[in-house]
């Protein structure tokens, strides 16, 4: 790890100096995100509740009746599943503890987070003893029942992942085929690994620091808290920050393409995939999810939205450590093939 | 004498191009050589090679008496390079690219500071060591990034084409710094498609054109293969056959051309037979209303060997 400490320092020179990525890392995501928040904060008051009916003798009736975004609606015998066929509501909630839904959507999924949750904490909350937990849950729901918490996850989702921009451009400084200022560090006794990893541990730190940025925006500024969970929330931004990072190196070393097209492809990736996690409204998201669910299944965007949104939102864990394994592991695959592409150290042309 | 670089017999081709066909060169110990030849001439190229980053097709390329290798880092802490193309941070400082450059090669800090401290000095942009890269003039940036390439005392530099699109000032300047690096113990190669540079620079010239190298040797030795001539140019009062036959009696003269309206006389061997001529035109009584003469240069070398002229 020679010169790891110089390699760093320039790194974090860099990314402090240039005006560029102060404004793409900063500014452009603060700007974007207010733009959300102002154009779509009304449509979280028209959000309707989901309508959904209750069996009787089912455990969760008192509960349910406590959560605000849910309608529940009175069905004897028969009628209810009539109801839910005839798209009237969006599930049951039975009495064995099962909950029927229709098909995979965004309501279906709010049903089945509640559910899983309310099960969790069992028999205590279903007899109504655990107030403070009620209030809590009830609160956090009703923030976050409109359409303004999935769009905005799925923005902080694409700004989470740029680092990106860091992995494109390290790949750029030491790779002496990819531009003339790495033909120049080639030239020096540098060794490469150490350059990565001061970069890519630089790269990390600066995202999760934009990353930490925004969620404290959205606190203060539009009352949306993506910081209840705090720790682990930070973990998640760091594996994240790290993939961005590692996905950069990998697009940046994997080919001979100029950064100045690497660059717009991340941002356009960055872009497409924030829509099919959300970003543009639900619609899209719940056509994706019916037709294709692979994709937002393996959506980077869309993993780290889906986890902050459970982990600060619903207050749940679920998933949590799979998208951090998610992340690690592709990270470091990404990474390891990246050094590969790196290992030539002598090219057919400069 | 020990060489310090050779290349022989070197091949390299890009998909249809032959940058270098069996280039064959080598400096020695204590030399500023001068890599003179036209823009595609393979200048870079041969640099590139040198670097050990450029991978060749045929001949070998040593530095140090050992074959280049990309691993050697041996070798790379013993080199310097300064590119063609500006590399450095453009929003890093002056001082903090040069130090960032000097502290790859040297990681004790008080002595990288002295280096970046020289290296300033060096280059004379003591005014601007706060400055933004980017925001410096094009001449500056130049020699910033000579800064970056020297500021570790390199035993070998490489300086590929420093000058282009500089300032007549900051021209001499750098030339006057590479003289001085020499004079401090540092071997120089030196590429060019500047005539002038070359011949104010350089001990030894190697003149190269298509990848070749088409002559080498000091620039007297250069001009000694060309069978030169000294190219009188005279207006006489009264041009006429009479003063021609004369002329061509004197000995040393090899050829009388005509041009729009003054006579050129060619003399050999260059800067000898000045004098005799004018002796004879004064005892001939033959008047003349200008006279100048002009000494074989590089651009007549250049020209015999390769058919064409070496001009911006
Ligand atoms: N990366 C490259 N790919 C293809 N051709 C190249 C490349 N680099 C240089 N060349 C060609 O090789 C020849 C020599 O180029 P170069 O070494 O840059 O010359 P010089 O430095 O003397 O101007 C030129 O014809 C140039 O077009
Ligand atoms: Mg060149």
């Amino acid at each position: 790890m020679r010169r790891f400490f110089s390699h760093a320092v320039l790194h974090v020179k860099l990314s402090f100096r240039d005006k560029g990525s102060l404004f793409w890392g900063f500014i452009y995501p603060v700007l974007l995100l207010t733009l959300m928040a102002v154009s779509f904060s009304g449509l979280k008051i028209s959000q309707e509740r989901v309508p959904i009916a209750v069996e009787q003798g089912s455990a969760l009736a008192g509960a349910l009746r406590g959560i605000d975004i849910l309608d529940i609606r009175d069905y004897q015998g028969d009628a209810a599943l009539t109801a839910l066929r005839d798209k009237k509501i969006d599930g049951i909630y039975r009495a064995d503890g099962t909950l029927l839904v229709r098909g995979k959507g965004m309501n279906e999924t709010i049903l089945r987070e509640i559910g899983s949750q309310l099960k969790k904490v069992g028999a205590a909350f279903a007899a109504g003893h655990s107030p403070d937990f009620s209030k809590g849950y009830i609160a956090r729901g009703d923030q976050d029942a409109g359409i303004l918490p999935v769009i905005l996850s799925a923005s902080l989702g694409m700004f989470a992942l740029y680092g990106y921009f860091s992995g494109v451009s390290i790949v750029h400084t030491i790779q002496a085929n990819l531009s003339p200022l790495a033909v120049r560090v080639s030239t020096a006794p540098v060794s490469r690994l150490s350059f990565v990893c001061a970069g890519m541990a630089t790269g990390t730190i600066m995202n999760v620091l934009h990353t930490v940025v925004l969620l404290l925006y959205l606190k203060w500024v539009w009352h949306v808290n993506y910081l209840s969970d705090i720790w682990r929330t930070l973990l998640l931004v760091l594996v994240t920050g790290f993939f961005g990072a590692a996905l950069g190196l990998f697009v940046g070393a994997s080919n001979r393409w100029p950064i100045r097209a690497k660059v717009p492809l991340g941002v356009a990736l960055m872009l497409v995939l924030s829509a099919f996690s959300g970003m543009m409204g639900s619609g899209f998201r719940l056509f994706l999810d019916k037709t294709f669910p692979w994709i937002n299944r393996f959506n980077p965007v869309n993993i780290f939205s889906r986890t902050i949104y459970r982990l600060n939102a619903l207050g749940t864990t679920k998933d949590f450590s799979e998208a951090v394994l998610f992340f690690l592991a592709a990270g470091i695959v990404l990474c390891f093939v990246s050094l590969l592409f790196m290992r030539n150290r002598r090219f057919r042309s400069l | 004498m020990q060489n310090v670089c050779e290349m022989r017999q070197v091949v390299k081709r890009y998909k249809e191009v032959t940058a270098l066909d069996h280039f064959n060169f080598e400096i020695h110990e204590g030399e500023i050589v001068g890599l003179l030849g036209p823009n595609g001439s393979g200048k870079s190229t041969a640099i590139n090679c040198l670097l050990g980053l450029l991978a060749f097709d045929e001949g070998g390329v040593e530095v140090f008496g050992r074959p280049v290798s990309p691993d050697d880092m041996d070798m790379k802490q013993r080199i310097g390079f300064v590119p063609q193309e500006l590399s450095f941070f453009a929003e890093l400082s002056v001082a903090d690219n040069i130090r960032y450059f000097a502290g790859l090669y040297e990681s004790d800090n008080a002595r990288r500071d002295v280096m970046v401290s020289e290296a300033v000095e060096f280059v004379g942009l003591e005014k601007y060591v706060k400055f933004t890269a980017k925001k410096l003039s094009g001449g500056l940036k130049r020699r910033l990034n000579i800064a970056c390439g020297i500021a570790h005392h390199p035993e070998f530099v490489m300086f590929d084409e420093p000058t282009v699109a500089v300032d007549a000032q900051s021209r001499n300047f750098i030339l006057e710094g590479i003289k001085e690096m020499n004079r401090r113990g540092s071997t120089v190669l030196y590429t060019t498609h500047y005539l002038e540079e070359a011949q104010e620079l350089c001990d030894r010239i190697v003149i190269m054109d298509e990848g070749k190298n088409m002559a080498s040797g000091t620039l007297e030795e250069l001009i000694d293969l060309v069978d030169p001539t000294e190219a009188v140019h005279i207006a006489f009062s009264e041009p006429g056959d009479r003063v021609f036959n004369m002329i061509r009696e004197i000995p040393g003269v090899v050829d009388i051309q005509e041009e729009n309206n003054h006579t050129v006389i060619l003399l050999t061997p260059p800067g000898h037979r000045l004098s005799a001529l004018l002796e004879e035109l004064k005892n001939h009584h033959i008047s003349y209303t200008s006279l100048h003469s002009e000494l074989p240069t590089l651009n007549d070398v250049f020209l015999k060997l390769t058919g064409k002229a070496l001009r911006d």
